[in-house]
Parts: C-alpha cells; sequence; structure tokens
C-alpha cells in the first residue's frame, strides 16, 4: 500500500462521531482533550445533579464518558493519575446506563396493568418501570464493584483510597436491604448478586418483549424503590472510603431526551423518574445527564406529583456551547480545545511530524485581500464597479489605483450606492468619495464578508474558505463541525497525493473545496437524520438560498447583518402556533442547523428578542457569511411560522425596502475571457 | 498508484471547478470518481484477468481516460465507468445459489410432497431427485466448481459441455441414460443466438421423454424472445438475474434509457475504428462497437469480461487500453 | 432449521390444498396489498387487513395521496368479491397495540385453518412482532408467510422522516448484549443508520453487510448507495458484504447462524428486503438476538408498483416453528 493511501485511509479526523472512542477506555484516553475541563464543565465531576446540555455533535458524551469507572480507571493506570484538572476534586465512582439500549423506554407499551388488572394503570407502568432502572442501575453497579475489587481495578481502588475489606464486608450486607423486599436474600456473593438481578432484568425484558404473559410473583411483590436503593448503593460508597473525603456515585445517564419519541404514551412519566431521582438531592448519589440543548426541560415534573426539579436548587445546567463560544474579552476555549484534539488524533494515529502539534500551520493564514485577489488571477478586477452612474464609476477606478483591490472597489461601489439610494448627489458622492470613505474601519468590517461573497458570485465562483481562523469559525464551537472540515480537508489532499503534515500550509483551493464538501455534508445530514430530519433539510433548503439570494443582490451592503433574524420572545408564548415554532427553532438548535442568541434590539421596545443564524458551518453551502455583524432581520414570529410551516416563500429582506435600480440587481457578472485563471497559491 | 489517484483527482477537481455555476452538485465528477474508486477498493480489485500485468484499478482507469483527448470524451467515459455493473465473487456465487435453491430444486422437485419438504433429509431427497437429470452447460466459461461448492454438490459430477458446433451435441447428450431431463447452465447469455442454436440442437436430438431446463445466470433481456420455444411443452427457461434492456447502451436509443447514454454513445461511435483494430495477428476482434451483435451490455464478471458488453471497455487495441481487458479465444 | 419455501402456487399446491385458510395481510397505499388475499380467496377464508396510518408528525404530509389509494385497494377487493375484517392502527403501534390486533385472531381462530400472514404491505414493526406470536402460540398450529414483489419501486425516497434508532417491538436485545457483531440487512434507505451505531455499541463491533442479489430490477446500484451514505470505507467491510438473493430467507438464516457461531452473538438491522427480515428475525427468534430499526414515519405514496411474483415461506408446520425443524444440510 502507498503512503498516500495509507495516509487517506488513515485520516485522523475520520468519523467524526468515533462512537469506538465514547465506548473504549483505551482509546478514549488517547483522544480525548483536558482541555475542555475547566470552569463549569468540572461540576460534572463533583458531587451535584448536572444537565450537560448543547448542540447535536458539540461533545458531551465525551465529557461525560470520564466519569465511568472503567474509563477513568484505564486513565489512571496509564498515568498514574485522573487528568489534572480533577486532581483537586473528591473521587468518584460513575456508573452510566443508555436508557434505550438498556430497554427503559420500551415500559408501558407493553401494559403491565392491563395484564393484571384489565385497565391501564400509568401510575403502576411508572412503578414497574422504576423497579426496572433500579436494578439495571444496582447490576451496573454491581459490576463495578467486581472491577474493582479485581487487579484491573487496583489503580482505581487507590485513588477512592477504599478499604478493601469495608468494601466487602459492604458488599455482603447489600442482600438484605430493605429495599429488596427479599429479592436478593438468597444471594451470597457478588457474583450471585449480579446472577439473581439479571434474572430479573431478564423477566422484565421477556415480558416486555411478549415472550411471557405474566410476571412471577417474586418479582411483582418486590418491586424496588428508586430512591432508597441508590442512596444505599451511595452509602456503600461513603462507607468504604476515607470519611474525610467520602466517595460519591456518580450516574449517567444517556438518551434521556428520546424517551418521549420512542414511547409516545408513556415518555414523558419515564423522563419524570429520572427526574424524581434528581428532585431527591441524594446526598450521596448523583445523577449526570446528557441532553440536546433544548431536549432537557421541556419535562421538568417529577413523578407522581406536579412539583419540579428546579435549576440551581436540585441541579445545575451547564451548556456547552456557550462554555466553549467566544466571549467578549476574546478567551476562546474552543481554539484550544479544538487544536488539542486535532494533536490528540493524530497522535493516536502515530503521525510524528512536527506539523502535528501545530495544526493552525497546516490551514495557514486568511485574509480577505488575499482571497479577493484569487477571485481574479492574474486578471485585474475591472468588471466589478458596474451599477453605479459613469462618473462616480471614474472615480472610484481612479482612487482605487492603478493595480485595484477588488475588495476596494466593491465596497467603495457600496459604499456609493448606500448613499444614492438616501437620494445624495452625484457631485456629493464623488467629493467625498475622495476620503476614501470605505476604509472607515468598523464600516469596512461589517461588510467584507458579503463583498466578498459578492465578489464570488460575480465572478461566478464558489466562495472560497481557507485558513485555520477559518476553520474555526465555520466550526461554531462545535467540536464534531471541526474534525468534519478537518476530515474532508484531509481525505482531499490525500487524494492528490498531498502529504498535510509535509505540504503545508494546504492551497488554498484544496481546503476550499473540502470545506464546501463539509458544508453539504452538514447541510445535506438532515436529510436522513432521525427526529424531524427531514422537516429541517426541507426548510433549510428554502431558507439558506433566500438568505443567499437577499445579501448577494444587497449590493449597497445596507444590510450586513441579515443573514439572520430576530424575533420578539413574546410572540413564541400564547398560541398554538407560537409554540410550535418555538419547538422548530429549538430542535433546529439543538441538532446544530441554527445558533441563537438573545438579541439586544437597537429599536425602542420594552420585550427582549432572540436572533437565529444558521450554524456556520451551512454558509459555504449556501453561500452566506459565516462571519456575523450588525442587525439582523426583523420579524414577527407568524412571518417565520408561515416560511416554516406553510411553504410560504421566503423574502429574506426588511416589509418595506427600497428597490435597487434594475441595474443594480444584476446577480451575475460574466468575466468575459472564459480562460480565467484562478491562482490558488 | 497514487500517481494515479492524483492524476484523477485533479482532473475531476478540474472539472468540477470549470462547471457553470447553478449545477445541482458542484462535485459531480468528484463523487463519480470517490464512487468508482471505493468499488475499486471494495471489489474491482477481484477482477481476475491480467492482474498482474495490467496494473491495479486506479492506473487502468487513468490510462483508459487518456485514450480520449477532449474532456468531454473523457467525461463520458467516467459515466461509463460508474454506469457498469460489475458482479463480484459474493454475487457470482449468490448467483449460483439461487440459480439451484430457486430455480432448479423447485423444478426437479415437482414430485415431492409437503412431507419431503418438511423431512430433516430433504437435502439428500432434492439430491436424489437431482440425480434424475444431466447437467449440462453450453460453454465451458460457466464455472460449475463455484455452483457445487455454494450449493454443497461436493460428488455432483461436472457438467458436460455442449460447445458451439451444432454437430458435436448430438453425441454429448446421454440418450442411454436412466434419467428423467435435463439440465442446462450457463454464465451469460447475451443476444441469444448462440443458446437458441445450441438449444435447437438440443431439441432435435433430446428423448421425447425428457424434460429439459435451461438456466443462464446472467441474460439480457433481449435473449428472451430467441430462448423461449413456446411450442416445447417439456422446456422452461428461467434467467437468474435478467438485465433490462434499458440497462444496455445500444447503437439506436430508447426513450426509457438512462440520461447519460446519449453522451456514452457518441463516444462509442467516435472511438469504434481505435477500439476495434487488432491488437496483433493472434487478436480476433469484436466486430461492432456497441459489443457482440450490437447487445450493448454495460456487465463485468470477476472473472472477464463477456464479448457482449462494449468493447472499449474490454478490447487491448493497438491506441486502446482497456479498463477490464476481457480473455476471449484467439483466432486459430 | 427447515424453511420450505417458493412460489406460492407451488406452495399452496403442496401445504394449503382443500385446507381453509384465514388471512392476515394490510390494506394498504401498494396495489400489490390485494393479490394474495384475491389468489387464497373463497368462500370460508376468512381475511383481516390492518389499515396502518402514518403518524400525524410525519414530514412530508401523503396523507390525501395515500388515502385516495387505499380507497382504490378497498373498491378492487370488494370489486372482487373478497371480504374482510378491516382493522385500523397506527404506523408506531405499541406491543399492547398489536397484541389487541391478534388478539381477536387468536380467539377466533379455528384449529384447522392455516394461518396466512402476507408481509407485502405490512411495515416491520408489524409483520415481525405478529411472526413471532404466531410462532410461539400453540394454537396456531400451521403457518404460512407470503410476499407478493411489486413490478418496480418509484425512484423517489421510499421512506423518509426516520426516529431514533429502536428495537422493533418483540426483539429487544438480550441484557447484558451478546456478541460483537452488527449485520445489517442493506436496503434502498440509510434512515439514520448511524443512530443505530450510536446506541448500540457497547464496543467497537465489526460490521457484516447482507445485499440483495440477484433481486429485482437495479436495486444493486442503490444499495451500493445506501452502503456509501452510511460512511463506510471499504476497508471495515472488505470480506464482510455477503450478497443473498432477495427471495431466500432461508439463506439468510443460515448464514446468520454460520457468523453467530464465530462471533458469540449479532445483533441484527433489517433494513433490506422483507424476505430478508423474515430470515432475520426467524434467526432472532430462535437464539434470542434483537432487531433495530430506524422507524421511518412516512412512507411515499408511489412506494411500489405493479404486482410480481408471489412467494411463500412455511414457517410453522403441524405446530414445528421452522426455526425447530433440523434438516441435514450437507
Amino acid at each position: 500500500m502507498t503512503e498516500s493511501v495509507e495516509r487517506r485511509i488513515h485520516n485522523p479526523f475520520h468519523d467524526p462521531l468515533v462512537t469506538e472512542l465514547i465506548e473504549d477506555p483505551i482509546r478514549y484516553h488517547q483522544m480525548f482533550s483536558e482541555s475542555i475541563l475547566v470552569g463549569e464543565a468540572l461540576k460534572v465531576f463533583q458531587p451535584a445533579n448536572v444537565a450537560l446540555v448543547g448542540p447535536q455533535g458539540s461533545g458531551k458524551s465525551m465529557i461525560l464518558n470520564l466519569v465511568r469507572y472503567s474509563v477513568i480507571s484505564k486513565w489512571i493506570a496509564d498515568t498514574g493519575a485522573p487528568p489534572e484538572p480533577l486532581a483537586q476534586l473528591t473521587p468518584f465512582f460513575g456508573i452510566s446506563v443508555n436508557l434505550v439500549r438498556a430497554n427503559f423506554h420500551a415500559f408501558g407499551r407493553r401494559s403491565v396493568s392491563r395484564v393484571r388488572t384489565g385497565e391501564l394503570d400509568k401510575e403502576l407502568e411508572a412503578t414497574v418501570a422504576a423497579d426496572f432502572l433500579t436494578h439495571y442501575l444496582f447490576r451496573e453497579y454491581l459490576k463495578g464493584l467486581g472491577f474493582l475489587l479485581s487487579t484491573d481495578g487496583r489503580h482505581l481502588m487507590k485513588w477512592l483510597k477504599f478499604d478493601r475489606g469495608k468494601l466487602q464486608r459492604e458488599i455482603q450486607k447489600m442482600n438484605r436491604w430493605d429495599s429488596w423486599f427479599g429479592f436478593y436474600s438468597e444471594c451470597r456473593s457478588l457474583a450471585s448478586l449480579i446472577k439473581r438481578c439479571e434474572y430479573r432484568l431478564s423477566i422484565w425484558r421477556s415480558f416486555l418483549n411478549a415472550n411471557i404473559d405474566q410476571i412471577p410473583e417474586e418479582v411483582w411483590k418486590s418491586k424496588a424503590l428508586l430512591e432508597d436503593s441508590l442512596h444505599s448503593m451511595g452509602n456503600v460508597l461513603r462507607d468504604s472510603g476515607p470519611a474525610k473525603q467520602p466517595v460519591s456515585l456518580f450516574v449517567v445517564i444517556d438518551q434521556y431526551e428520546v424517551l418521549p419519541e420512542l414511547n409516545r404514551i408513556h415518555g414523558d412519566n419515564l423522563q419524570r423518574i429520572i427526574n424524581t431521582l434528581i428532585k431527591t438531592r441524594d446526598p450521596v448519589a448523583f445523577y449526570k445527564i446528557g441532553a440536546r440543548t433544548y431536549d432537557w426541560g421541556r419535562e421538568l415534573r417529577i413523578w407522581g406529583s406536579e412539583s419540579r426539579v428546579e435549576v440551581q436548587r436540585d441541579y445545575a445546567t451547564i451548556n456547552l456551547a456557550d462554555l466553549l463560544m467566544r466571549n467578549e474579552d476574546g478567551d476562546w476555549l474552543f481554539l484550544n480545545f479544538a487544536k488539542d484534539v486535532a494533536y490528540k488524533r493524530m497522535k493516536e494515529q502515530q503521525y510524528q511530524e512536527a506539523a502535528v502539534e501545530h495544526i493552525d500551520e497546516i490551514f495557514g493564514s486568511t485574509d480577505p485581500e488575499t482571497e479577493a485577489r484569487l477571485y481574479f488571477g492574474k486578471r485585474a478586477p475591472i468588471a466589478i464597479v458596474k451599477r453605479v452612474p459613469p462618473r462616480i464609476k471614474r472615480r472610484i477606478e481612479s482612487l482605487c489605483g492603478v493595480n485595484p483591490s477588488p475588495l476596494d472597489l466593491r465596497l467603495a461601489e457600496a459604499w456609493a450606492l448606500q448613499k444614492l439610494q438616501k437620494g445624495i448627489r452625484e457631485k456629493i458622492i464623488i467629493s467625498e468619495l475622495k476620503h476614501r470613505p470605505w476604509n472607515n474601519w468598523s464600516w469596512r468590517k461589517e461588510r467584507i464578508p458579503i463583498a466578498l461573497l459578492q465578489i464570488a458570485s460575480l465572478t461566478n465562483q464558489k466562495r472560497r474558505y481557507f485558513g485555520w481562523k477559518t476553520i474555526l469559525f465555520l466550526s461554531g464551537a462545535n467540536i464534531s463541525s471541526f474534525l468534519l472540515l478537518c476530515s474532508e480537508i484531509w481525505d482531499l489532499a490525500t487524494k492528490l497525493d498531498i502529504n498535510p503534515l509535509e505540504d503545508y500550509p494546504l492551497r488554498a483551493s484544496v481546503q476550499a473545496d473540502g470545506i464546501h464538501e463539509a458544508s453539504n455534508q452538514w447541510r445535506n445530514r438532515d436529510r436522513n437524520e432521525h427526529t424531524g430530519g427531514r422537516k429541517r433539510w426541507e426548510v433549510l433548503s428554502r431558507l439558506g438560498p433566500a438568505i443567499h439570494e437577499a445579501l448577494v443582490e444587497d449590493l449597497a451592503i445596507s444590510n450586513p447583518g441579515h443573514s439572520g433574524f430576530s424575533v420578539r420572545e413574546s410572540e413564541f408564548s400564547g398560541s398554538e402556533r407560537g409554540e410550535r415554532l418555538a419547538r422548530f427553532l429549538q430542535d433546529a438548535v439543538s441538532w446544530a442547523i441554527f445558533e441563537e442568541r438573545a438579541h439586544t434590539s437597537k429599536q425602542r421596545e420594552s420585550s427582549t428578542r432572540r436572533k437565529w443564524y444558521l450554524h456556520p458551518l451551512l454558509s459555504p453551502a449556501f453561500s452566506i457569511p459565516h462571519i456575523r455583524s450588525k442587525e439582523p432581520l426583523y420579524v414577527h414570529a407568524e412571518q417565520v411560522y408561515e416560511w416554516i410551516f406553510e411553504g410560504k416563500q421566503i423574502k429574506f429582506r426588511p416589509l418595506r425596502s427600497r428597490r435597487l435600480k434594475e441595474h443594480e440587481n444584476q446577480l451575475t457578472l460574466r468575466i468575459e475571457d472564459k480562460e480565467h485563471e484562478a491562482s490558488v497559491g | 498508484m497514487s500517481e494515479a489517484r492524483k492524476s484523477l483527482y485533479e482532473l475531476v477537481c478540474k472539472w468540477d471547478e470549470d462547471a457553470h455555476k447553478g449545477s445541482s452538485d458542484p462535485y459531480q465528477y468528484r463523487r463519480a470518481l470517490d464512487e468508482i474508486l471505493f468499488q475499486a477498493d471494495l471489489r474491482f480489485r477481484e477482477y481476475v484477468q491480467f492482474q498482474e500485468t495490467l496494473g491495479e484499478f486506479p492506473v487502468r482507469l487513468a490510462e483508459w481516460l487518456e485514450n480520449a483527448k477532449p474532456a468531454i470524451q473523457k467525461k463520458a467515459l467516467l459515466k461509463l465507468a460508474n454506469s457498469l455493473l460489475f458482479v463480484d465473487r459474493s454475487q457470482s456465487l449468490s448467483l449460483c445459489r439461487d440459480a439451484y435453491r430457486r430455480i432448479i430444486i423447485r423444478w426437479v422437485s415437482r414430485k415431492l410432497t409437503a412431507n419431503d419438504l418438511l423431512a430433516p433429509d430433504y437435502d439428500s431427497r432434492v439430491i436424489s431427485a437431482l440425480r434424475r437429470y444431466s447437467l449440462l452447460s453450453i460453454t465451458e466459461s460457466f464455472y460449475f466448481s463455484d455452483f457445487r461448492s455454494v450449493n454443497n454438490l461436493i460428488g455432483l459430477p461436472k457438467p458436460i459441455i455442449l460447445g458451439e458446433k451444432k454437430k458435436n451435441i448430438a453425441p454429448l447428450l446421454p440418450i442411454d441414460a436412466d434419467i428423467d431431463g435435463l439440465i442446462i447452465l450457463e454464465d451469460v447469455v447475451g443476444t441469444g443466438d448462440q443458446a437458441r442454436r445450441v438449444l435447437t440442437e438440443v431439441r432435435r436430438h433430446a428423448r421425447p421423454d425428457w424434460t429439459v431446463l435451461f438456466v443462464p445466470l446472467v441474460m439480457l433481456e433481449e435473449a428472451s424472445s430467441k430462448v423461449y420455444f413456446p411450442d416445447w411443452a417439456k422446456f422452461d427457461v428461467v434467467p437468474v438475474f435478467l438485465i433490462p434492456a434499458d440497462d444496455c447502451l445500444k447503437q439506436k436509443p430508447s426513450t426509457t434509457e438512462h440520461g447519460d447514454f446519449k453522451h456514452i454513445r457518441t463516444l462509442v461511435s467516435q472511438t469504434a475504428k481505435r477500439v476495434l483494430e487488432p491488437f496483433d495477428e493472434h487478436d480476433d476482434p469484436p466486430d461492432d462497437p456497441f459489443g457482440y451483435k450490437g447487445c450493448g451490455a454495460l456487465v463485468v464478471a470477476h472473472r472477464n469480461t463477456p464479448n457482449n458488453t462494449l468493447p472499449l471497455i474490454h478490447h487491448l487495441a493497438p491506441e486502446w487500453k482497456p479498463l477490464f481487458r476481457r480473455i476471449h479465444h484467439a483466432r486459430s | 432449521m427447515r424453511l420450505p419455501w417458493g412460489k406460492l402456487s407451488d406452495i399452496s399446491d403442496l401445504f394449503l390444498r382443500a385446507r381453509k385458510v384465514e388471512i392476515l395481510g394490510s390494506l394498504s397505499f401498494e396495489e400489490r396489498c390485494c393479490t394474495v388475499p384475491e389468489r387464497l380467496f373463497d368462500q370460508d377464508t376468512k381475511v383481516t387487513l390492518i389499515e396502518i396510518a402514518d403518524p400525524p408528525d410525519g414530514f412530508p404530509n401523503y396523507e390525501q395521496e395515500i388515502k385516495i389509494k387505499i380507497d382504490h385497494s378497498r373498491e378492487r377487493l370488494e370489486t372482487g368479491g373478497i371480504s374482510y375484517e378491516s382493522i385500523q392502527a397506527g404506523l408506531l403501534a405499541t406491543e399492547d397495540d398489536l397484541l389487541d390486533i391478534l388478539e381477536g385472531l387468536t380467539t377466533n381462530h379455528q384449529a384447522e385453518s392455516a394461518v396466512i400472514l402476507d408481509l407485502t404491505s405490512l411495515p416491520k414493526r408489524f409483520f415481525c412482532f405478529i411472526l413471532k406470536r404466531l410462532l410461539l402460540i400453540d394454537k396456531f398450529s400451521d403457518v404460512v408467510v407470503t410476499y407478493t414483489e411489486p413490478r418496480g419501486y418509484t425512484d423517489e425516497h421510499l421512506a423518509e422522516d426516520p426516529m431514533t434508532c429502536d428495537h422493533l417491538p418483540g426483539f429487544s436485545a438480550p441484557l447484558p448484549p451478546k456478541g460483537d457483531t452488527l449485520v445489517i440487512s442493506v436496503g434502498y434507505e440509510s434512515l439514520s443508520i448511524r443512530s443505530l451505531m450510536e446506541i448500540y455499541t457497547d464496543k467497537k463491533k465489526a460490521i457484516k453487510l447482507i445485499l440483495a442479489f440477484p433481486s429485482l430490477g437495479r436495486s444493486t446500484k442503490r444499495q451500493w448507495a445506501t452502503i456509501r451514505e452510511m460512511g463506510v470505507e471499504p476497508q471495515e467491510v472488505r470480506g464482510n458484504i455477503e450478497s443473498i438473493s432477495s427471495w431466500d430467507a432461508e439463506e439468510i438464516y443460515r448464514k446468520l447462524e454460520q457468523w453467530h457461531g464465530d462471533a458469540d452473538g449479532l445483533a441484527l438491522a433489517p433494513f433490506g428486503p422483507k424476505t430478508h427480515s423474515l430470515g432475520m428475525a426467524l434467526f432472532a427468534l430462535k437464539y434470542d438476538a434483537g432487531l433495530f430499526y430506524t422507524q421511518p414515519k412516512v412512507y411515499h405514496p408511489d412506494y411500489s408498483f405493479g404486482e410480481g411474483e408471489c412467494w411463500a415461506y412455511v414457517v410453522k408446520w403441524q405446530g414445528i416453528p421452522c426455526y425447530e425443524r433440523y434438516s441435514t444440510h450437507l
């Protein structure tokens, strides 16, 4: 096999989801980036109930995985200590449950109450579901204790500072816990407890699978008390370790959000069972739930009551997207995180080159001037200015000099068009042009992304994205999208027999094509994605082009911020349509199709607003700017509802907008010379 | 090999870049190449003929595209490569298995009862029924060893090969054997002409009490009318896999054929002279640029490419390199 | 395992001659849903047809077109003099809903009747569960599964708007999950198959793919397109793709048995033809394996057209399920 083919096969960024990474402690240790364990993220590893939320692919599962005993044990075995950010924290013992894999989601679909009493009793269904979950977690717990007592678990044992004798004595007492109602009374060993537990789980499974029609009385009469059992499990850990650093039980709960989807009648109730555990605020057992951004919070009631779990009081919410996003001080966690993830991945594939530590150099830098000139190659960008009166055109061209910057030409023309739109006379415009007002820093900065887009469009080309910063911005602080970008660029480079670790910075054209491919994949991902993906894809297919059209046609670049839209929050509540729209937008955010922010309105109004943009990685696919500036498009919820649910044509511009003159609205301009050469450097 | 892949990707990237804006898929050529190389890495590597001499598939593909100079012709070749039906080894075995399990067993078991079908020794009962028939094949290209091994028929005698010469057929038929009929197998039937000639002779000389079953593994739809004998009551023909006429690229276009065929047809005509030229004095080149008797097949089997397939896919000529070179009989 | 199968005409002659039959199928927007009732109906035949409605939140919404087509099917049966009992059900019927559907059939079943379970237009979550119950309940002594091929399928997406991966009703995986091999029967739609890998990866699983070949029409190309959409690399599946004829449910079972022996347990994902899903379901019943699927909420109203050959599979006879019959497979 040639090196090129090998490198292609061993694309270190392939499979952004890397499910096997999550499950395999060995690979996990090789690839997990500790740089994300800062600030609020550390709460996941502290004795607290936590809802770790974030869009699809933001890395939630990656963090929660470190809670699992098998994973942290491997880490400690390899390095002698847990990850450095956890060093000061109290040790913990973590088990996990994937609620779908465990079949918890199926409870109620075959009704126990109907079989026993002839009538549906939702409370009874929840009771048996809780019983199942209790014993399932007990089995995971027992397996964990078995691991702890084995040779493989010695490192973990040491970290937890457990007294082996104490632990074994506690295990001996487990069969007599009151919460079991005698079910395990005959069990004398860990192995026998596990076997008995698996028997019980198999009974529930057989019933749900309709293999059996009756639950044996010994199972029926000993339905466990969920909170009590978990509390007892936590106590064992407390009592087995040092009093000064009591070890807590952490339970990672996965697939919580799909319960209502997979169980339309009882799904909410099943979620309420989990909520009840959180509400208990058990001092020895803590729950860590990973969920997409808005999938947590839709059902907050507990089981058997209208009481709700309360944030701050019963649990903490950590929004991973917020954690990673750039803040006003320029302190960007995602930057270091992405670099570290890339580094680890390349190391894991045993790449040794120096570039492994400097992924930013592989992609190089970008600047608007360089990009703008790429669209013209060696040709002069003389055809850019076409929509202003001839005198203004001549003035602009003379001011821009002999080897004019295409960007300057476009921005100058835009500035002039803005003035013309306001009715300012030509003479005055020509006079003001001499001050080169398009170079005003903030005015220019806000308009560069759209100007570049328009230049690409005018020259009948795709926008060229390249450079490390571009990749970071396009990632939208989402590690999956970052990995997808890197993967596609790497893949294309190696197909062209370019070694990314030697021939860097990579050619702009290679990066651009790889980025476009990644963007198209992100765009089409939802086509076959579950939980409403088809609808999201359909909406994107109309909204993206509409935004593009509006921006490209805005040759005066009067509204550079109109790559997103803003709606008053109050318009979402109080009506079915508003709530339906809110739900759609929330799902789009959860699935990393949209990004959402609070919006401080420039208008005088008392109500708060929120604004939405397409995820940055969709920008290349729809040729819209990935950098946001200025004000988004102000719309009403009703308008957005019509776009999304009634198929109304999306006109992404203000309701009352002046129409530009006909000759200013030409969308494309063909470069006459068909042998345009794109010099990509 | 990496040079070949590199040159292929550079080529298709350029094509994509030059394509007009507004194309529904801005990466159509790169995707087509990805698709082809995916199949190459997965299955095309199984192609048996000239494996050692002609190099791996990306090399062959690069050279094949080089046969054509204008970009429009190269693009047509790329599309053609993407339109091929490649029958890999696993599929070939599946055809043999299906021939036996779905067609032959049913045919020979007509006298079996429900109890026979449910019996623990059902398989041996079937084999007993099968032994009442003589196995034959039209040509030697039918791989009986695969058929035998995939169906656990070890011990079953090899089929009698009837061959193309009419006068040889009669003596080969087991007229005096204590059998109920014949099962005739064949790997690929294209026009059906050869099969018809052979079957007609078989009919002439077969015992009147015999029932005859003809099972081609792959058959082009156009052969259907030729291999059916409506007035031969004891004859059945059941192809395992029938290739629809619309999947064949013939000289005359059809209204329901694939959209890409139009460009490929032009290419076939433009390159015919070069493609059909004899390679050397031993070569017996095809005489129709659309395949034997103009079949227009787009089939490649892992063991060989049938002569019904477009020659520009399989024929080596002084100025033409094939993609899947065919082994065929030299001029004798 | 001994699963007699073949064309319905042959199987019917051998097994159903002079037998009363009870047909359970679907009244659907596909014209082929009528074929088996038409072929087997006589005055003593009891026919029960399930009319299945897509969930209201499915997208796109084809409700109107589907209703028209179901009406055509209804009219066709009525014109043909075929009387039947109709049961309404939602596509996302729960295990309880499915048990309710079967309850009437079970109660009213006559011992001398053979049950014909027509898979043709029944969604997998229906037919796999019903098949299971028919095999497990002693009252049903003789069960034949039928399947009518179409003439072809639409070039559009056959089904869309998939749900999160879940097990098919009645076929959850054992706890703890066994084995490290995932077998996917490949169809025309990838249907969020990656979520299957997210849900069901206890450790890295080997993947084996089953392609239907030979099969109807141009299915091969579409299956390869699905494999590409799954995002698998050639080196991940080279040597792990098996081609099995579209109709050969028995061979599917045998192949799974062979892999089961090597892998200490299989997880199954029946995305391919229904006949392959039948083979998988039979295997899952025998070896207690899980069947996983991303259920689409919407089916294209032009899913298929025309009616082709009818196939029949004797899954249970004289009280013995096929997987409990042993043949001397040479």
